[in-house]
């Protein structure tokens, strides 16, 4: 995507290496090195097609550093600027300038800022040599342009480059003007109007319904062109991630249906990444409470059996007078090991990893009765395939919030919580009868269906929503059944 | 004298379990392994007629063991301790041939009726297990299912709501001024009027219910 260059940087030719503190002013500073760099580099050895060459002969701005969602293994070893310059023919280009992670951890990591992970890389500092290899690449020329300017971060996607602006949207409107002024003239020298030194009423009639028609017709013609600019701004303002319907849906060819077009692909992409990465938080959530309950369970619920034993050893040795207080002791310290033990399973239900997913889920459904909740119903399907422990925590995590949801919003009486083979997926339904949903889309947030869908996400799983008013509310969970699935 | 197998991985826990059940000088802790596949291992070489296995072992956990040694011909009794306070587990040890399932945090009180119960060949109902039991008896009764034929007298009636409301014998005991031996006798009694005494009706009461998988 990026290689169209790659070259090895000298050492000692750039300032990179030196420490940079890790604040806002040193990150200007960054950018202007960066910028350095890449032009020095670009100098050295130009692009292949010569126009590009001009980028190199003006200074070069870098309006974009450690862009995420990238490609991840390009993510994860290099941080990326991306810069752009203006050519001396006028057209502006956008180049990409990937540098080694390393690079600008060391600065970091020398200033002693900085966030844990970076510390953590940053102990491969030392073993690096400080020469690093630096790859640009150039997109295509874009116009720079006030107007549509550059986004502040360009994503660099999948399609392999951005168009940095919209190329043609300044000619479109200084083609609208030109012909209908065009036009106008045409008009004024071809019909035999004439206008005197005195202006008469006529002539002035004329004149102005004239220049009505003129106007009109170039608002009408320009609408066509910056109505969707228009729409992407109002838009702008009011969108929210995390929803859907929010799309512009231009129709036409225009440069400003290209610009809602491409402003809905910009939405598509950080959308997707921030479900991507709310996933992968909730992955290293997960994690890490599967950590912390095994530890309870493991550690601190072994020391208060311990002394639950040995309390009771000592009680039946003691002194009558001790004795009272020793199982007041005692009580305590069982009541310190319920507590560890509800925590632990509030944290991550060991039934889930001792007795498998058929097992956590009847567990969850008398725990809602048991809790003086609805009635759940129970059907497991003949043939489930073995699922992978991540899917198997996803599945788990996704009936619970639903069941919480039908306890908590929904009112619910009844519950039907099913597991079955559909084809290729395994689906699960958690269908209630409580009171519903009005507006499925208003209402996700409040419902945790999108804490639902990221999880999903992280397996290639699909949550949909399904209710009406009065007449409950239908969660159903599809994930991939996988190619392990001999059936269990 | 019975003879008693111990198997938890935490040294500390055989000991103080161990130092519990030697004050009853009817019970002998004969053997101790540190995880099941140990267990497994003794259970060839010692004679016991009871092992008491820990749940969450390395190596092999108590339940893999608790399957091995429930296949061997003329098995002692076998006993699960755990800290997961959830029926699930308990069940799943009834199936795969354990007669009682001991919570950690009621160890110091519970376990040694446990081990005479598991002898006598009764089944060792934690409480969870049977505030779920209860439940669903009461449910069935509500929907005017067909339930066994049982005739409770009023005290055991209050016990069976108590049970039913998730309370421990020892809240029961102080809500009804009663000791909790008494108690203990009232659910034993309830049990076996609802034909559950043993560890086989428990277990296929557990499938129908569809508490467990079969």
């Amino acid at each position: 995507m990026l290689g169209s260059n790659q070259l090895d940087v000298e050492q000692g030719r750039t300032h990179l290496g030196q420490p940079v503190p890790h604040r806002r002013r040193d990150v200007t500073e960054l950018r202007r090195q960066v910028g350095l760099e890449a032009r020095e580099v670009m100098l050295r050895d130009p692009p292949p097609r010569r126009r590009h060459r001009a980028l190199v002969h003006e200074p070069v701005e870098v309006v974009g550093l450690e862009r995420p969602g990238l490609d991840t293994d390009v993510q994860e070893q290099t941080h990326v600027g991306i810069v752009r310059g203006a050519c001396t023919d006028g057209d502006g280009h956008g180049g990409v300038v990937v540098l080694p992670a390393r690079t600008m951890l060391a600065t970091r990591h020398q200033s002693g800022g900085g966030a844990a992970e970076l510390g953590k890389r940053g102990r491969h500092v030392s073993s690096q040599p400080p020469g690093r290899r630096l790859q640009y690449g150039v997109l295509p020329p874009f116009r720079a342009e006030k107007a549509t300017g550059l986004p502040d971060g360009p994503a660099v996607g999948e399609a392999g480059g951005v168009r940095l602006t919209n190329p043609s949207l300044y000619w479109k409107v200084c083609v609208i003007n030109g012909a209908v002024l065009c036009a106008g003239t045409l008009a004024l020298m071809l019909s035999p109007v004439s206008v005197s030194r005195r202006v008469l009423l006529s002539e002035a009639v004329v004149l102005v319904v004239g220049l009505a028609l003129v106007l009109v017709l170039n608002a009408t013609l320009l609408r066509r062109a910056l109505g969707p600019v228009d729409r992407v701004i109002r838009e702008m303002a009011t969108v929210r991630l995390g929803g859907v319907g929010q799309r512009i849906q231009a129709s036409g060819k225009g440069p400003g249906a290209e610009l809602a077009h491409s402003y809905d692909a910009m939405l598509d992409r950080l959308e997707n990444e921030r479900q991507t990465s709310n996933a992968r938080a909730l992955a290293a959530q997960e994690a890490e409470r599967h950590r912390i309950a095994q530890e309870l369970h493991d550690q601190v619920g072994q020391s208060l059996t311990v002394v639950l034993l040995g309390l009771k050893q000592l009680e039946a040795q003691a002194p009558q007078d001790l004795r009272d207080e020793l199982e007041l002791v005692r009580e305590s310290a069982r009541a310190g090991l319920d507590d560890v033990r509800r925590v632990a399973r509030e944290l991550r239900p060991g039934v889930l990893d001792d007795l498998g997913l058929h097992a956590a889920l009847a567990a969850l459904a008398t725990d809602v009765a048991a809790r003086g909740g609805p009635s759940v119903r129970r059907t497991f399907g003949p043939g489930l395939p073995a699922l992978s422990p991540e899917t198997e925590v996803v599945v788990y995590r996704v009936a619970q919030e639903a069941l919480t949801n039908a306890i908590r919003h929904a009112n619910a009486t009844k519950v039907d919580l099913s597991l079955l083979r559909v084809g290729p997926h395994v689906t699960l339904e958690v269908r209630d009868d409580g009171r519903g949903i009005a507006d499925t889309a208003t209402e996700h947030t409040g419902t945790g269906l999108l804490g639902m869908r990221d999880r999903a996400s992280l397996i290639g799983g699909q949550v949909e929503l399904f209710s009406t008013p009065g007449r409950g509310t239908t969660v159903r969970l599809r994930v991939p059944a996988g190619h392990e699935g001999d059936p269990a | 004298m019975i003879r008693i197998l111990l198997a938890d991985d935490h040294a500390l826990v055989r000991r103080g379990v161990r130092l519990i059940l030697e004050q009853q000088p009817d019970l002998q802790v004969v053997a101790e392994a540190s995880d099941g596949a140990e267990a497994v291992a003794l259970l060839r070489e010692v004679d016991v007629d009871l092992a008491i296995l820990d749940i969450a072992m390395p190596t092999m956990t108590g339940l893999q063991a608790a399957r091995e040694i429930a296949r061997r011909r003329e098995p002692p009794r076998i006993l699960m301790l755990s800290m997961h306070d959830n029926e699930q587990y308990f069940f799943e040890a009834l199936k795969l041939g354990a007669s009682g399932y001991v919570l950690k945090s009621v160890v110091d009180e519970d376990l040694v009726s446990a081990c005479r119960a598991a002898i006598r060949g009764e089944a060792f109902v934690y409480p969870g297990a049977m505030g779920a039991i209860v439940r669903d008896y009461l449910d069935r009764l509500a929907r005017g299912e067909r339930v066994p034929e049982t005739v409770l007298t009023p005290r055991e009636d209050e016990v069976l709501k108590l049970v039913a409301e998730g309370r421990s014998s020892k809240e029961i005991a102080r809500i009804l001024s009663i000791s909790i031996k008494t108690v203990e006798k009232h659910r034993a009694n309830i049990l076996s009027r609802l034909g559950m005494s043993d560890r086989t009706h428990l277990t296929r009461y557990a499938i129908r219910a569809g508490l467990i998988e079969p």
